[in-house]
């Protein structure tokens, strides 16, 4: 039988984006690091590492869900959205409602999903471009996020704050000293990793993503991969909402429209092409750890929160130029 | 073949059916509500919130007749106005004119970024201009510190104030109809202002013909950013202060392509025209302030806005296909070799 | 009177194919010169060389004795050749009269005069005797209409050359009569008329001088008065065929009846029959556009049918995706290569294993080990040149892709009965060509029913033991390999 020599593990670690991000990131530390004492602050201590890594839980909700569906094809604009619906809906809950938080967090859920398959229906059976599909689900979630924070005076409140003692002990839940958003966090990314690197589903989503029709003449009903993507972006920004209300104990109009872009820019920064068919869960971790050192670093050294705004969206422009780059150099290596 | 009569053509036409349905929903306003609900001030508040709104129309619909699109008008519209705050504050003595010429050639600069990331880069139009939406909205809020900025310029507020001959008729709004009867009448009527359909329509004709579609698409971003400002100076005028808030709630972005699409202007580029663009606005502004004088709450105005985005996508997207089936163009799957990140 | 259009030796070569060689004629004003070939002679390269898509190698374009650097289609344009295509370029949403004068609207300081394109228009319209409109609107015009636009476009530029590419495939035959008054009127006003089409009828009733071409070569020139169908058909086909279909090891052992399509009807074909056996090679032969592929898609569930039976291996069936035809042991190896059949940034492996992942897994995760061995068995039986498994497939030539979508479906995994082939060897070199008849041969021995859908005569007459020629969407009829000639097949696909 005729040997095949496999490409040496070493050099393609060293050819992935994802190393690339590492030698990123370690420049950022030790920038930061040197800037930090002229804001009286300290960059390179356990409470930083602690932060980032605990708050990164809710977007990673947000990268992971977009993250698949870029892989096959598709974007979801609605996803910080329907986070902030969920967060919502189980803080009125335990405020106005008065059902056990459980239920709440359920009703958060289903609602996401339901928004989830919305976007799937409109993309896949009336043939809207799934950008400009989802951004209309992002305004009608947007009103049903306000219409559930009405209250009972016909005032939409901005924040709802709840005090829940069952929320209280999730959020001090900690399992082997790790906060449980970093377990739940670890706990996603090897799931949707394996599910996207190692099952036969997540090699669909390759498939539908690189050429749909290809895929379709091949037996893989791509219409399947992008319901259950579709739904899966939703039900996990919905969980994400819940880890939010978790950490913040409230949930309110501007609840994590910070992270509008978060999970597309840490995606793509992480090597998951914007047209589909390429890339892997892994770089987008590495992406979204980043994007956090990055703003964690800003807070530090005293910058305007408000330039997290305008670095996110550098970022997104930053990603999807490299993006670019990088497609046009393959391509011009195959010849194509 | 048969002819249209001049009479079939106006009842076929898109403008005539948004006309009838803004009447319907005045009619109901009217049933509900009863005769006080058009008294001066409700008119004239009405067609205040027209005169920003509809040259926010004016600047999306030509960009998307040539095949564009840009998210960031809004916001780049709120930034321009806080600088022109600033500056009319810290210089009173120079007449406001001067600052807004100048606030208007920022705009335009903006406007060659997204026409670069669009145009040069190929990036979508629509991704990398919601991004450049964050980037100018994040440096609105971080030089105003995400507050108001007054500007208490006697002549400038002037502007908002005055009357069309003691009539309740802002003069704002008749600006705002001569821009569009301007800019129809450059789209109908100049050479350039056809090119913008060629370029939209057919990309490949428009080469072949000797125009250079990306030469045609920069020069709308550069426009849609100027008008955009335009209409932000109006907003400011009108509410005498700039704030990050104001503007880009107003969605006018949304508002636009909605209005756009309801009036036949098509996503895909190359068709529609200003006339129905206009009545698409005076419809969802109409439906929008009904609902909001018969006190029916934010957030289902809000809802009816993402419905009637729905709805003029699928109006839309058969409008199209139909229009492909006549051209006896077969749809083919998505190909093989597609350029991630890139624009049609 | 005496302008001319001369291609001087023009040759042109694209990576493992001489698509032009060696092309020299001269097409004179006032009359319509044919490109007449089988698929694959080199008549939409030649034309593509005149729209200035395309640079020729060697050679050069000389019109009116001046020779032509065209680096555009635009430059094309300007010298005066405009290439009518069916994929007309003309903006749907705009009148007729802005169709026609593109980028050249007559203007007063840069405002459209519209009276004035108005009777301009009109003038051009009338000249034909064309009853459009010149303000409606161009969707509202059918296709045929459309064209007639696209060839006043053409004349307004004055273009002394104007090519038509196929112009007839979409148009009814009152329309057709309409297209053909134009033509001759074109020629009347001293045009260089270059007519590409596959129906002999069009040829002798509207062109002049007929050049044939074969296999990229210049092969005749005749006066079309003075020619007979049978004497073009000769010149057409006929070409040294070697040993390679005569050193094909082929099934002899043909058995029952596998698939039966009775009065298939979709929105492309109407009305078609046929029989496919088990290791039976059935050949589809038929011209550019005649309906094979929509066939097929039709009985593989890649298209809606209309009315009609489909029996496969003794059950009706009616497949409503892909999905269920492979599900039966159905599979297809697309046309487009590139477009249709594989995942070209995906790895070698991924794309062979693509439909039958289902068998791969051990819960729900790949088996790669398997996948592996897939994959080497694969390579190994097509002999596909690769220097790893996880290459990515756009990175090899155009034989191993076609390996590769072969390799996919039949692996042992995979439980295919009916292989469909869809111009398996387009844009491959002639060393593989040969690999692959045999391969399909060897399908046959092992009982597999194969359809094998081709554009090139010699192949599909040497390969298949039944030939199907079809044209327009409908079967023309049936020869076995025994009776079949280059042609008797060409007579049959262009009948009409």
């Amino acid at each position: 039988m005729q040997e095949f020599k496999s490409v040496p593990i070493t050099s393609k670690i060293l050819r992935s984006k994802a190393f690339m991000l590492i030698v990123l990131l370690v420049m950022l530390v030790i920038v930061f690091t040197l800037l930090a004492p002229l804001n009286d602050g300290q960059f390179f201590k356990a409470t930083t590492l602690q932060r980032i890594l605990s708050d990164i839980a809710i977007p990673a909700c947000l990268t992971i869900g977009v993250g698949l569906l870029i892989v096959s094809g598709g974007i979801d604009l609605s996803a910080a959205k329907v986070g902030g619906l969920s967060a919502v809906v189980i803080s009125v809950n335990i405020v106005n409602w008065g059902m056990p938080w459980w239920v709440g967090v359920l009703i958060a859920l289903v609602i996401s999903s339901v928004i989830g398959l919305i976007n799937a229906v409109l993309v896949n059976e009336l043939g809207f471009m799934p950008f400009i599909a989802t951004m209309a689900m992002s305004t009608v979630a947007d009103a049903i996020l306000r219409l559930i924070a009405t209250d009972s005076s016909g005032v939409v409140r901005a924040v709802i704050n709840f005090k829940n003692d069952s929320i209280d002990a999730i959020n001090k839940f900690t399992i082997f000293g790790l906060t449980w958003s970093v377990v739940l966090l670890l706990i996603l990314f090897i799931v949707y990793g394996l599910l996207l690197s190692k099952s036969k589903f997540g090699r669909q989503m390759y498939f539908v993503g690189g050429n749909r029709l290809a895929a379709r003449l091949a037996g893989i009903n791509s219409k399947r991969v992008s319901y259950f993507l579709f739904i899966n972006t939703s039900f996990l920004a919905g969980l994400g909402g819940f880890i939010y209300t978790t950490r913040v104990k409230n949930g309110g109009l501007t609840t994590l429209m910070n992270d509008q872009f978060t999970g597309m820019t840490a995606a793509i920064l992480g090597g998951v092409s914007f047209g589909g068919g390429a890339g892997g869960l892994g770089g987008a971790l590495v992406g979204l750890i980043v994007i956090r050192s990055f703003n964690q670093g800003m807070v530090i050294i005293g910058a305007s929160p408000y330039l997290t705004s305008v670095l996110s969206g550098v970022l997104l422009l930053v990603a999807l130029s490299l993006d670019y780059f990088s497609q046009r150099r393959q391509a011009k290596r195959v010849g194509a | 073949m048969p002819r249209l009569t001049r009479f079939q053509k106006i009842r076929q036409s898109r403008p005539f059916l948004l006309i009838a349905l803004t009447v319907l929903v005045l009619l109901i306003l009217l049933l509900n509500n009863g005769k006080e609900v058009f008294n001066g001030g409700n008119a004239t508040q009405l067609m205040n919130r027209l005169s920003y709104q509809g040259l926010f129309v004016t600047a999306m619909a030509c960009l998307l007749m040539s095949g564009g699109f840009d998210f960031s008008i809004a916001s780049q519209a709120a930034l321009c106005t806080i600088f022109f705050a600033d500056f009319v504050t810290f210089y009173p003595n120079v007449p406001w004119i001067v600052f807004a010429l100048v606030v208007m050639a920022m705009a335009a600069c903006m406007g060659l970024i997204n026409a670069f990331f669009s145009q040069v880069l190929n990036l979508m139009p629509f991704i990398c201009t919601i991004g450049m939406s964050s980037v100018w909205l994040g440096v609105a809020n971080w030089y105003s510190r995400g507050l108001a900025k007054a500007v208490n310029v006697q002549s400038f507020s002037a502007v908002a104030s005055s009357r069309l001959f003691n009539s309740p008729i802002p003069l704002t709004f008749v600006f705002m109809i001569l821009v569009i009867v301007l800019y129809s009448l450059l789209l109908k009527y100049t050479r350039f202002g056809r090119s913008v359909m060629v370029a939209g329509g057919n990309p490949t004709a428009a080469r072949l013909a000797g125009l250079d579609p990306r030469k045609i698409k920069t020069a709308l971003y550069v426009n849609a950013s100027v008008i955009a400002v335009i209409a932000g100076l109006i907003y400011t005028a009108q509410q005498r202060s700039a704030a990050t808030g104001g503007l880009p709630q107003a969605t006018p972005e949304m508002r636009g392509l909605t209005s756009s699409m309801l009036g036949g202007v098509s996503f895909m580029g190359g068709a529609g025209g200003l006339t129905g663009a206009f009545f698409g606005i005076i419809l969802i502004e109409t439906l929008a302030y009904s609902l909001t004088i018969m006190n029916l709450p934010a957030w289902f105005v809000l809802f009816v806005n993402g419905m009637l985005l729905v709805v003029a996508l699928t109006v839309d997207s058969v409008a199209t296909k139909t229009r492909m089936r006549r051209l006896g163009i077969r749809s083919s799957g998505a190909g093989g070799m597609v350029m991630p990140g890139m624009s049609r | 009177m005496g302008d001319y259009l001369e291609f001087n030796g023009i040759g042109k070569s694209f990576p493992g194919v001489r698509a032009l060689d060696d092309i020299s004629f001269r097409a004179e004003s006032g009359k319509v010169t044919a490109l007449l070939g089988e698929n694959g002679a080199g008549k939409s390269t030649l034309l593509k060389i005149m729209s200035g898509d395309y640079k020729p190698n060697e050679g050069t374009l000389t019109l009116d004795g001046k020779t032509l650097n065209l680096h555009s289609p635009h430059d094309a344009i300007n010298a005066g050749i405009s290439v009518i295509y069916q994929e007309r370029q003309l903006v749907p949403s705009l009148s007729v009269m802005e169709n026609i004068f593109l980028g050249a609207l007559p203007t007063k300081f840069g405002i459209v005069n519209y009276p004035k394109l108005k009777a301009d228009c009109q003038a051009i319209l009338d000249k034909f005797g064309l009853p459009i409109d010149p303000t409606a609107a161009l969707v509202s015009l059918s296709i045929a209409y459309q064209q007639m636009v696209e060839i006043m476009k053409a004349y307004r530029r004055d273009s002394l050359v104007i090519a038509f590419d196929e112009p007839t495939a979409p148009l009814t035959d009152r329309e057709i009569e309409i297209l053909f008054g134009l033509i001759r009127q074109l020629k009347e006003e001293g045009k260089i008329v270059i007519y590409v089409s596959h129906r002999l009828k069009e040829i002798f009733e509207v062109t002049d001088e007929i050049i044939v071409l074969k296999d990229g070569r210049y092969v005749a020139s005749m006066v079309t008065a003075d020619t007979s169908e049978p004497e073009l058909i000769k010149a057409m086909v006929g070409r040294d065929i070697g040993d390679t279909y005569a050193n094909l090891k082929r099934n002899d052992t043909i058995g029952d009846i596998l698939l039966e399509v009775k009065n298939l009807t979709t929105r492309y074909v109407t009305d078609v029959s046929f029989k496919v056996r088990k290791g039976e090679v059935l050949g589809f032969a038929g011209l550019v556009g005649a309906g094979r592929t929509e066939v097929m898609q039709a009985v593989f569930g890649a298209d809606d049918v209309l009315s009609g039976e489909i029996i496969f291996d003794g059950e009706p069936v009616k497949f409503d995706t892909p999905h269920d035809a492979i599900e039966k042991g159905m599979a297809l190896c697309p046309e487009d290569r590139k477009d249709q059949g594989l995942v070209l940034w995906r790895s070698l492996e991924d794309n062979i294993s693509m439909p039958v992942l289902d068998k791969l897994t051990i819960g729900p995760f790949i088996n790669t080990k398997k996948t592996a061995e897939l994959t080497k068995a694969a390579i190994k039986k097509f002999d596909i040149k690769t220097s790893s498994l996880d290459k990515r497939v756009i990175e090899l030539s155009g034989g191993n892709q076609q390996k590769v979508i072969l390799g996919r479906w039949t692996s042992d995994l995979c439980e295919t009965k009916l292989l469909i082939l869809d111009e398996p060897t387009k844009g491959i070199d002639v060393g593989t060509k040969a690999e692959i008849y045999q391969i399909v041969c060897d399908f046959a021995k092992q009982g597999i029913g194969v359809v094998f859908i081709s554009s090139e005569l010699t192949e599909v007459i040497n390969v298949a033991d039944t030939i199907v020629v079809m044209q327009n969407g409908r079967i023309n009829g049936e020869i076995k390999r025994e009776d079949a000639t280059e042609e008797n097949v060409l007579a049959l696909a262009m009948r009409d």
